[in-house]
């Protein structure tokens, strides 16, 4: 073969990169829960027996209520909290790095402020000792931030029980009056402690039904492989989605032709298609974050919404995907959307309220110095 | 000799009165647009903020009747300037030349098609009481504007809803009329000057003075001696229709200007219509009168034609002059 | 021919991925300048053709654009900016420091009347030092002033010197430095982009073409026949339809907006402070959101999300007792079905803004709303100009539905401070100013967001406004165009880095 045409050659197959076909596409629908349910409605009530409540609560992803039923459900909603709480932890770690940083860069840290330790603690929590090095470290000067800090490590080590937080996990941990008004700092272990406990929980409880309901879409989903432009991994995983979307219509529309009335009824009244699509991309999109890709996760988790009731928790929108959304937009810099995401979770969720905060002053902080402009 | 100075001196008088009218339009658009709420520094954003030096530039500032006065002073000794906001820097009279020249291939034939309809519905209706295509055009003559405009968005959206299906399972290749066409196509134009000349031409109204003009045709002695004498009927009509039909035509212009604002806004088609909409909202004033002075021009100029050829036409029609 | 063989197979992808995007804005630019422009439309066309100094980077962090590094003076007074080399302009020009000096002065001259002169005005001088060197001194002591130094840069050499008129024929043959060179500027109002072929970085798409379309019920469906590759905003009733079409994809992004009813303070009826809350008591808000589109509640001047936003604030709810308590303390009466004041049936005039779309479904539902309460609501529509007039200059009206759209800062000053220049509504309340004087100062982040929070709970009590709700907003583009990242507030920022199929 001449030089020209390996050089042809080669650059073609350059040229596909962003383009290669994704790795895992399209499950087989036809072998997964949902197809078992359509094709047998009847066997529903066996299934979901007498926790049929908390089946539903999960199936809506309300998993406090999941919980409360006991059974499957209860053990499934573990996991759901597990995951829930993993993603949000890592980006509480995120957003305190971040902001130290910011602050940093301006010089203008409050020298007389328990803000630097607890970004070196949450930092250090967090297991990302390099960067906590540079903070202060040792005991909190402030003895109710100690305090705080020893309930957390009983909480985790199993001596307390959670219920020991929740009457403080929403409120400021430290307010340190200033001139011009009062800072108000966050609990910055809160929602590593809540990881914890939740996985802790999770690897107690092992459900039985580990399908119904869930992400399995007949074979597993797996993320196209990382484009060698880091630009290109968005649109390498919508294709993903792209394709997955592709076998999902397909299957609806050959499922409905053949189904039982009721077995219609339960595909487009549980809005089986719309979940269990939810479902799997947002754990691709965990997986993405994981993977350090976060305009992938981004790009999956805007294609998980339910842009008809965007801010709403319900079957289709979980809580882990709102947590997934904000990690991402963390992630990508664009702290403002990360605020909005987070926004859906702090009534439900008041142990994100500390997230929230933090994240607030670090969008603050960023537009410290910008003009304002507004328009009709 | 002396009727003729007569005859020419009646016409520079009905010329006179002509000017004075177009005149009169543009003194009218320029009041009103001095005392419209806001103006052209209001449409810009942020405006407020260099109203000071916009203000004098524009001839905005003064009392009322201060801005009529420098405005029709202006306008009269032919400075019609440039467009302010809509397209800001164009001399007005070349965005008047230009929608007028565009604006033509509406009109024209909207007007053609409007006294050919109401003329043939006329002459239709006219005819044996009972006959169905009779009712038709009787029904039709009573139509007014707004469910033409309507239908016509209706038939608009459908016909493009209809297309799209059909693209959609590849029985049809994408023509090239489809959904935002890069130009203007003949299909969308078609449809504007049938609904201008059906719908703005007060088709109602158009109808029942051409069956006023063919009922006094009809009845008129010489119409009849002609059919005894089984001569030809038609030279005869279109020579005693000529003045009439001109003047229904120019009785019919301002509604058909009115509909052609509409029309080419409704189509989204380039010409005086949607540019005069446009001069008002932006309040873009030296361009809205330009336009409505070209407007009333036409209005005037074709009554004048009508009266000039009815002169010429219609010894009748001299005496009374003379 | 062989030789010419590989490169152009090589090329064959890029050709391939070059294409024409199209899209949609309610009405094109009058002209092109950016030192004239500020519609939202304006801005977008001017992203495509022209650059500032500085721009934001995909994280939404200021970045280098024409500047290639900058000092800033040690008292923080003055900075010098280096412009990059590789540079030119549409015509083939290369950039200066002249042509930096040329836009500053330009803005600021008055005779130029530039509508965005209020980007300059902190900026004293401007010197070329050299050819490729700019000195900027500043009015004041300048923390960060690359943040300010996006405004866009004119060609000096396009011009016949000062001032810049409105009406010079750069105005349809703008010269830029940016990814795209104005094309032609068509009759129908639509305008082709081409690629700058002279640009620094590859620009993945060939053409860019912007169609007016007046209509916005319209536009979504032209995205849909394949008409439209981009849509700026989706009208949120067209939603659902777009996102079950596996051709569009849909793309969120903050607009930092919120709708309001404004009450006219300046009229003896709205200016009692009961009589606005039993007004707001009246309206059955969610009611009005419902056939809008998505959206939340809110309770003040902030989006729910913003860190400003006080949560511990309810937004209004409809309580016709309460209204009722409100209403006669305010000094109305209650005679039958109608309120009356002095033995007046009450009768109040809204005007609304002909150009905020779906306004019209709001107002006739309040106008429903009131009247079965008890209120005669007439509601004019208003077009531009109209509103200024009468909002603005007059303050003719009783209430008004409008909507404000902040930047990521979210100053509100303006519009809630008594000296600010939009608080049309006549909102003062010394506490309040005293709050946002301290929060436009503060260098504490905790702080400054402390104090807007406590301006919204005071804001929210004194009810010069009923806050109605946020929308959600999105874009929506063809999935044919690939690698898109919308900037939130002037969309093209990143497009040179899209590609298309």
């Amino acid at each position: 073969m001449s030089p020209s045409a390996l050089v042809l050659l080669g650059a073609l197959s350059a040229c596909t990169g962003s383009e290669s076909a994704p790795e895992g596409a399209a499950a087989p629908i036809e072998s997964s829960w949902m197809a078992d349910l359509v094709a047998a409605p009847a066997s529903f009530a066996e299934r979901v027996g007498g926790a049929r409540e908390g089946w539903i609560a999960l199936h809506r992803n309300d998993w406090r209520a999941a919980a409360a039923a006991g059974g499957d459900p209860e053990a499934r909603s573990a996991r759901e909290f597990a995951k829930f709480y993993a993603v949000l932890a890592a980006m509480d770690a995120e957003v305190w790095s971040r902001m130290g940083r910011a602050w940093s860069a301006r010089g203008t840290l409050p020298p007389a402020s328990l803000l630097p330790w607890l970004i070196g603690a949450a930092l250090a929590d967090a297991g990302r000792d390099e960067e906590a090095a540079a903070w202060p470290a040792g005991e909190a000067a402030v003895p109710s931030v100690a305090e705080r800090k020893r309930l957390h490590d009983r909480v985790r080590a199993g001596a307390a029980d959670l219920g020991s937080l929740e009457a403080t996990q929403a409120d400021a941990l430290l307010v340190e009056p200033v001139e011009g008004g009062a800072r108000e700092l966050a609990d910055p272990w809160v929602l590593r402690t809540h990881a914890r406990v939740s996985r802790q929980r999770a690897d107690a409880h092992a459900a039985v039904d580990q399908a119904l309901f869930s992400s399995d879409l007949g074979a597993p989903l797996h993320l196209p492989a990382a484009p060698t432009d880091p630009g290109a991994d968005a649109d390498a995983c919508r294709g993903t989605v792209r394709e997955l979307d592709a076998s999902l219509d397909a299957w609806r529309t050959s499922a409905s032709a053949n189904a039982s009335p009721e077995g219609r009824q339960l595909l487009d009244d549980l809005r089986l298609v719309e979940g269990a699509r939810a479902r799997a991309l947002v754990e691709l999109a965990v997986t993405a974050l994981e993977s350090d890709r976060p305009t992938c996760a981004l790009a999956l988790s805007h294609l998980a919404i339910d842009h008809e009731s965007p801010r709403a928790i319900g079957p289709v929108n979980s809580p882990t995907l709102f947590a997934a959304l904000a990690s991402a937009e963390l992630r990508v810099g664009h702290t403002r959307e990360a605020l909005d995401a987070i926004e859906v979770l702090v009534a439900p969720w008041p142990e994100t309220r500390g997230l929230d905060e933090t994240l607030s002053t670090l969008v603050v902080l960023e537009g410290l110095d910008r003009r304002g402009d507004s328009r009709e | 000799m002396a009727r003729f100075a007569a005859i020419g001196w009646a016409l520079a008088g009905r010329t006179l009165t002509s000017i004075l009218s177009v005149l009169v339009a543009g003194t009218l658009i320029v009041g009103l647009f001095a005392r419209a709420p806001g103006d052209a520094i209001d449409t810009l954003e942020n405006g407020d903020s260099v109203r000071a030096t916009l203000e004098s530039e524009w001839g905005l500032g003064g009392s009322f009747l201060a801005r009529v006065g420098t405005g029709m002073a202006r306008l009269s000794t032919g400075d019609f300037g440039e467009s302010l906001t809509y397209k800001p820097g164009v001399p007005v009279l070349d965005l008047v030349r230009t929608g007028v020249v565009t604006s033509a291939q509406l009109l024209l034939p909207a007007t053609l098609l409007g006294l050919v309809l109401a003329f043939g519905a006329a002459a239709l209706a006219g005819g044996a009481g009972g006959s169905a295509l009779a009712r038709i055009m009787r029904l039709l003559s009573g139509i007014s504007a707004l469910p033409l405009v309507l239908g016509a968005l209706a038939a608009v959206n459908g016909v493009n809803a209809a297309t799209w299906a059909l693209l959609e399972r590849g029985l049809i290749d994408r023509p090239s009329w489809f959904a935002l066409p890069e130009e203007p196509g003949l299909v969308r134009t078609g449809l504007a000057i049938a609904l201008l000349g059906f719908g703005s031409a007060r088709f109602a109204q158009l109808t029942r003075r051409a069956r006023s003009m063919l009922a006094v045709l009809d009845s008129a002695p010489f119409v009849a001696a002609e059919r005894a004498r089984g001569g030809p009927l038609v030279p005869l009509y279109a020579r005693h229709l000529l003045v009439p039909t001109l003047r229904l035509a120019a009785d019919t212009l301002p509604a058909l200007f009115a509909g052609l604002i509409v029309v080419e806004r409704a189509f989204h088609l380039p010409g005086a219509g949607t540019s005069f909409w446009e001069s008002c909202a932006h309040r873009d004033w030296p361009l809205a009168a330009g336009l409505a002075l070209a407007f009333a021009a036409g209005v005037v100029g074709l009554r004048l034609l009508s009266e000039a050829v009815a002169v010429v036409v219609d010894p009748r029609e001299r005496e009374a002059l003379a | 021919m062989h030789r010419l063989l590989l490169p152009a197979l090589l090329l064959l992808p890029l050709i391939a991925e070059a294409g024409n995007l199209r899209f949609a804005e309610d009405q094109a630019p009058a002209l092109v300048n950016p030192i004239y422009g500020s519609t939202m439309a304006e801005a977008r066309v001017n992203e495509l053709v022209f650059e500032g100094l500085y721009t934001d980077d995909t994280e939404l962090a200021t970045t280098p654009a024409l500047a290639e590094s900058s000092r800033i003076a040690d008292d923080k007074l003055s900075m010098e900016v280096t412009l990059r080399s590789d540079v030119a302009w549409h015509d083939g020009q290369p950039l200066t420091a002249d042509d930096v000096v040329f836009t500053i002065k330009a803005m600021q001259d008055r005779a130029t009347a530039s509508t965005e002169s209020g980007r300059v005005a902190w900026i004293a001088d401007a010197v070329a030092l050299d050819a490729r060197t700019v000195k900027l001194t500043f009015v004041r002591m300048e923390a960060r002033p690359e943040d300010k130094l996006f405004f866009k840069i004119l060609p000096k050499h396009a011009f016949n010197g000062l001032p810049v008129r409105r009406s010079d024929t750069f105005r349809t043959k703008p010269v830029g430095t940016g990814p795209w060179r104005l094309a032609l500027f068509n009759e129908d109002n639509s305008i082709t982009f081409k690629k700058h072929d002279g640009w620094r970085d590859a620009v993945g798409i060939d053409e860019v073409t912007l169609r007016e379309v007046a209509d916005k019920n319209y536009q979504a469906k032209l995205v849909l026949y394949e008409s439209l590759e981009a849509l700026v905003r989706v009208l949120p009733r067209d939603l659902a339809m777009l996102q079950n079409n596996r051709k569009v994809e849909l793309y969120p992004y903050q607009t930092n907006s919120w709708w309001y009813l404004g009450y006219n303070l300046n009229r003896p009826l709205t200016a009692n402070a009961s009589v606005r809350r039993g007004l707001s008591e009246l309206v059955d808000v969610d009611a009005l959101l419902a056939p809008v589109g998505t959206g939340a509640r809110i309770s003040g001047p902030f989006v729910p999300s913003s860190p400003y936003y006080n949560h511990d604030v309810e937004p209004t709810v409809a309580d016709a007792d309460e209204a009722a308590t409100q209403l006669t303390a305010g000094g109305l009466v209650q005679d039958g079905d109608t309120w009356k004041k002095d033995g007046r049936a009450i009768t109040l005039t809204a005007v609304a803004p002909t150009s905020l779309e779906s306004v019209q479904e709001v107002a006739i539902n309040l106008q429903s709303q009131l009247q079965s309460a008890g209120i005669k609501l007439d509601v004019q529509f208003l077009d531009d100009a109209t509103w200024k007039q009468r909002v603005w200059r007059d303050h003719d009206y009783d209430l008004l539905l409008g909507q404000w759209t902040f930047d990521r800062n979210e100053d509100i000053r303006e519009q809630f401070h008594s000296l600010g220049t939009r608080n049309f509504v006549g909102y003062k309340n010394p506490a309040v100013d005293a709050l946002l004087d301290k929060a436009r100062d503060a260098t504490d982040p905790y702080v400054r967001k402390a104090t807007l929070r406590e301006a919204h709970k005071l804001i929210a009590a004194d009810q010069p406004m009923l806050f109605l709700w946020t929308l959600d907003s999105y874009a929506a583009m063809s999935v044919r165009v690939k690698n898109v990242l919308i900037h939130p507030f002037y969309f093209f920022t990143f497009a040179p880095k899209w590609t298309m199929k």
